[in-house]
């Protein structure tokens, strides 16, 4: 049980939620220079209100919040400020979308910001095909800024001079490793990698788009939006159609290469990049996702052949495959209508891709879901146990994995994996229940809620404006602990009980 | 046999023919006749119909929305009826009637269609589309003019004041802070 905070603690997480809110309130400038650009005059002059409003906040909570000499930060205050600061910029990154007049209501605009920051996907955005540029790469910048991490960019471009406590507040935002010895380094680092693939994926989806008859400026800017979806797995696009949208194997086997690199971990881009290749086939992550998608492409292949879902083997792949890998990188790129998974797709498929959906991409990357390496030291645990039980009692069995290095298999570790596996499936469970309390069908709400929860954002029809409230507020609450993987969202539910529990 | 009984027969057999030949020329008939009509769609029926629709000539109607992706002889268009967009395979000659396409600048041409449905085209890896035969421009698109709201003009700039107020003195709190630190 965590004591009463004292006034120096709210003192802490105001003024870094606000470094965190004056962060989003500087992204606005991106839409804001591309409605320029683009002409848009009166999304410009939203986008300038709404950055404005951002940062106004931003500096109100650290004007509040600062005194000479703040004490410095613990793991409570890094989770806290975490978990937070993602509340108030689902908040202030709504302001343009409500201003955009394509929502129905405030909360169909934040329930859309906290899908793209969670690189969850799901859309609650009306008419999209006549959406301004400027929204579309507001919402694309959401989806990139929030694969990546807000904080890790806040570390990155606003924090640099400060080491103090910011590794908390990194691990808080779902990732754990270090790239670098120094924190800001692993940041930077991070960024690094994802802008260098940022150039180099635009490029070709650029080319890709004139080569499929797409006008030049449209093809660059759907080649950078579809490019930030892809590689933060986050599977917005903006077309109302997703990638059906382009009819085009090319553009669909680009997406595929990027979003499947986009799920590996940063530690491994990073052990590639510095030229340790063995490390793609040697990490128990790729090892347990190669085994997982084999195993559930084989149950999706199946079920869809023998439900006739598709005519032919390159419809299978293109179908099939492909979304079964949007779902399992927790992507969510579409290129079937939403129903068509309830109406078409059949019991088996549809449980492949769920599961599918629940396990995700890798720890430290911009994929949800169980992740990897969790289901890779779980298997490694139960070979353990096994091994235990058919070999002498006197035997000692030790388990090793390669995660960067040779690790021991130990208790701690493995209890770990499986505090957040359990987290993950209680959290579908009830994600499932509010779906059917709402009225839907219980495999649809079981879909759905896989997708939430592993902020996937394939849909089989049931996120919709017209989805009860309740049902929304559930989903943000859901998207939301799923990419915090829980542990910084159970710190801020502590404290808000400790804040008011009365001091004896 | 007597002449009788063999006529009788033959008028028997002869009867028993004629409806059977009539019965079938009904049954493919209608069948024929059915698959040669149009049936009047939205997005809607096409995605919660798939099944009943496909391989079916349907009349579809919507704006076209985005581009004309063209690809050789033919060319993709997205034609969107509100519910959902439907990607239509149009030859280029067709295509090439829509000039206005819905976007945030637009409002596209709108169109109507008549094709063949594919639930899951095998042509296409297995994409829900028409493959249209006749296309014809039922009104043509224009420019969309968005407004500046001057309240929001106002909004705007107080915003921009406050926030730079704000960072200006906190800023300056926490330079001189830093600064007597030293």
């Amino acid at each position: 049980m965590i004591s009463r905070p004292k006034l120096d603690d709210y003192r802490i997480v105001g003024y870094y939620t606000g470094s965190v809110t004056i962060g989003v309130g500087l992204l606005m400038a991106i839409p804001l220079i591309t409605s320029l650009l683009r002409s848009e005059w009166s999304v410009a002059n939203d986008f300038l209100l709404s950055g404005a409003l951002a940062i106004a906040v931003g500096y109100a909570f650290r004007l509040v919040c600062w005194r000479p000499r703040l004490p410095g930060m613990s793991w409570m205050h890094g989770l806290v400020v975490s978990a937070f600061a993602w509340l108030v910029a689902m908040i202030v990154g709504a302001v343009p979308y409500y201003l955009s007049g394509h929502y129905a209501s405030f909360l169909d605009s934040t329930f859309d910001v906290m899908s793209g920051f969670t690189t969850t996907g799901l859309v609650l955005l009306q008419d999209l095909d006549h959406v301004s540029d400027g929204v579309n790469m507001w919402r694309h910048v959401i989806t990139y800024v929030g694969g990546q991490g807000m904080v890790v960019l806040a570390l990155t471009f606003l924090f640099s001079g400060m080491t103090s406590g910011l590794f908390k507040m990194y691990v808080g935002e779902g990732k754990d490793e270090r790239l670098e010895p120094n924190v800001i380094h692993t940041a930077k680092a991070i960024w690094q990698i994802s802008l260098i693939w940022l150039a180099a994926g635009t490029l070709a989806l650029w080319l890709a788009g004139l080569a499929i008859g797409m006008q030049p400026v449209r093809a660059f800017l759907h080649g950078l939006w579809v490019f930030m979806a892809a590689w933060s797995t986050g599977g917005f696009a903006p077309q109302s159609q997703n990638i059906l949208y382009y009819h085009s194997s090319l553009y669909e086997i680009l997406t595929f290469i990027l979003f499947v690199v986009g799920s590996f971990n940063f530690a491994l881009h990073y052990a590639v990049w510095n030229g340790r290749k063995r490390e793609i086939y040697r990490n128990i992550e790729t090892s347990a996702m190669f085994v997982t998608v084999s195993a559930l492409t084989a149950v999706t292949l199946i079920g869809l052949t023998r439900w006739g879902v598709y005519p032919n083997i390159m419809s299978l792949l293109r179908k099939g495959f492909y979304l079964l890998i949007s779902g399992h990188t927790t992507t969510g790129f579409m290129t079937i209508y939403s129903r068509q998974f309830a109406l078409e797709w059949g019991d088996m498929a549809i449980l492949a891709i769920t599961v599918a959906m629940l396990f995700g991409g890798s720890a430290c990357s911009t994929a949800g879901g169980f992740k990897g390496l969790r289901i890779g030291i779980i298997f490694k645990a139960l070979l353990q146990d096994i091994k235990k039980m058919v070999m002498p009692e006197s035997a000692v069995v030790v388990q090793r994995f390669h995660h960067g290095k040779d690790v021991v298999l130990t208790d701690p570790t493995v209890r770990a994996a499986m505090t957040i596996v359990v987290l993950y499936v209680a959290t579908w469970v009830a994600g499932t229940l509010g779906g059917v309390a709402s009225g839907y069908d219980m495999v649809s709400s079981m879909f759905e809620a896989a997708s939430v929860t592993g902020n996937v954002g394939l849909s089989d029809g049931i996120t919709a404006p017209s989805m009860p409230a309740a049902l929304k507020v559930l989903y943000i609450a859901i998207m939301w602990a799923g990419r915090m993987e829980f542990t910084s969202v159970l710190g801020l539910g502590a404290f808000a009980v400790a804040s008011f529990r009365r001091r004896r | 046999m007597n002449i009788e009984c063999m006529t009788g027969r033959v008028v028997k057999a002869a009867v028993f023919g004629t409806a059977l030949v009539v019965a079938l020329s009904a049954v493919f008939g209608v069948t024929v006749l059915a698959s040669q009509g149009t049936v009047v769609v939205s997005s809607t029926d096409l995605v919660e119909k798939a099944r009943e629709l496909d391989g079916q000539t349907v009349e579809f109607a919507g704006e076209v929305i985005g581009e004309a992706m063209l690809r050789g002889d033919h060319a993709w268009l997205n034609v969107s009826d509100g519910a959902n967009a439907i990607g239509l395979w149009v030859p280029s000659s067709l295509a090439r009637k829509a000039k206005w396409f819905g976007s945030y600048r637009n409002t596209g041409d709108r169109v109507s269609v008549i094709g063949v449905f594919h639930r899951a085209c095998p042509e296409h890896g297995g994409d829900m589309d028409i493959h249209v035969t006749d296309l014809t421009l039922v009104a043509t698109g224009s420019a969309t003019r968005h407004l500046v709201r001057s309240d929001r003009v106002a909004w705007a700039v107080f915003f921009a004041a406050l926030a730079g107020g704000l960072a200006f003195f906190q800023r300056g709190r926490e330079r001189q802070n830093l600064s007597s630190g030293r």
